[in-house]
């Protein structure tokens, strides 16, 4: 396939799965404009390296988005390890990370748009270890099977089994008020 | 109220998840800009066709060199169309042989002046 055809099939791609991307990245990160930071990379890194591997594209974008959100905690965790062990700082800082992913989408404005509903899962998404909140998104929300899971998570089937079933047993524990 | 099963649970948070992706216009805009940078990215790869093109313009630029680049070996001296005629016409012997007197009186004179 030429240059040519890449560029419409290749932005159709993104059209469709832009949103998702980035509510699912936002979920994670706790934050919009880094969540539009890790899916503009994940956009660019397929379009420059996969763009000739157009049946493999949702598997390998999912691949990169998640190495894009894992790389993003990794850095977290290692400002954080820097800031606790250089600086000898109160924790003020750590702390002021750690709260980040839950406050910083709490605007009113948010809250008032979104169902109560809607923020009481995205609450309950953002206590869950990254790694059952990736399984959990994977499986459930893109519909992607176990080994599509594994793939992009880089890890094995049966990981993915073990984080998808902790994360509906956390989830359904969490969010008892809604079932 | 009886409690869901693990599917209907699952629906539920993904069908309010699926509400959450409609966007506001600035996320909107960013994105199709990301999505712009993103397919800018795609490496240019020439096609099929330039490969022709290619190879068609070094071949004739490689005969107009062979072409126009002088020959280092000497020329044969050129024949014009009457030497040709000269050289391929049949010598009349008869004649020769009539003039040969001629010649033998011409070097008896010669040595005797």
């Amino acid at each position: 396939m030429s240059n040519s055809d890449v560029r419409p099939a290749l932005n159709d791609f993104f059209v469709a799965v832009q949103a998702k991307a980035l509510r699912q990245a936002e979920i994670a990160l706790g934050n919009r404009d880094e969540a539009m930071d890790i899916v503009q990379e994940a956009m660019v890194k397929l379009a420059s390296k996969y763009a000739s591997q157009q049946p493999s594209w949702p598997q390998l974008f999912q691949r990169i988005l998640q190495n894009g959100i894992r790389d993003w905690f990794r850095r977290r965790k290692l400002r954080q390890w820097l800031s606790l062990s250089f600086t000898e700082q109160d924790g003020s800082e750590s702390e002021r990370l750690e709260c980040e992913a839950l406050v910083s989408t709490e605007t009113p404005e948010s809250l008032h748009l979104e169902s109560q509903q809607l923020y009481k899962i995205e609450m309950a998404l953002k206590q869950l270890p990254q790694r059952q909140q990736q399984a959990f998104m994977l499986r459930a929300w893109w519909g992607a099977d176990t080994n599509e899971t594994a793939f992009a998570m880089q890890c094995s089937t049966g990981s993915v089994k073990t984080h998808y079933s902790r994360a509906l047993a956390k989830l359904q524990h969490l969010l008892e008020d809604l079932q | 109220m009886s409690r869901k099963t693990n599917q209907q649970f699952v629906e539920g948070i993904t069908q309010q998840l699926d509400k959450s992706t409609e966007l506001d216009e600035h996320s909107l805009d960013s994105l199709a800009a990301a999505r712009q940078r993103a397919l800018a990215a795609i490496p240019q790869k020439p096609s099929k066709n330039y490969y022709w093109i290619g190879g068609a313009i070094t071949t004739s630029l490689l005969a107009a060199l062979l072409w126009l680049t002088p020959s280092t070996t000497e020329r044969a001296p050129k024949l014009d169309l009457a030497e040709l005629e000269w050289l391929l016409e049949s010598d009349d012997l008869q004649m020769l042989e009539d003039e040969l007197p001629f010649y033998d009186w011409v070097e008896m004179e010669v040595e005797a002046g």
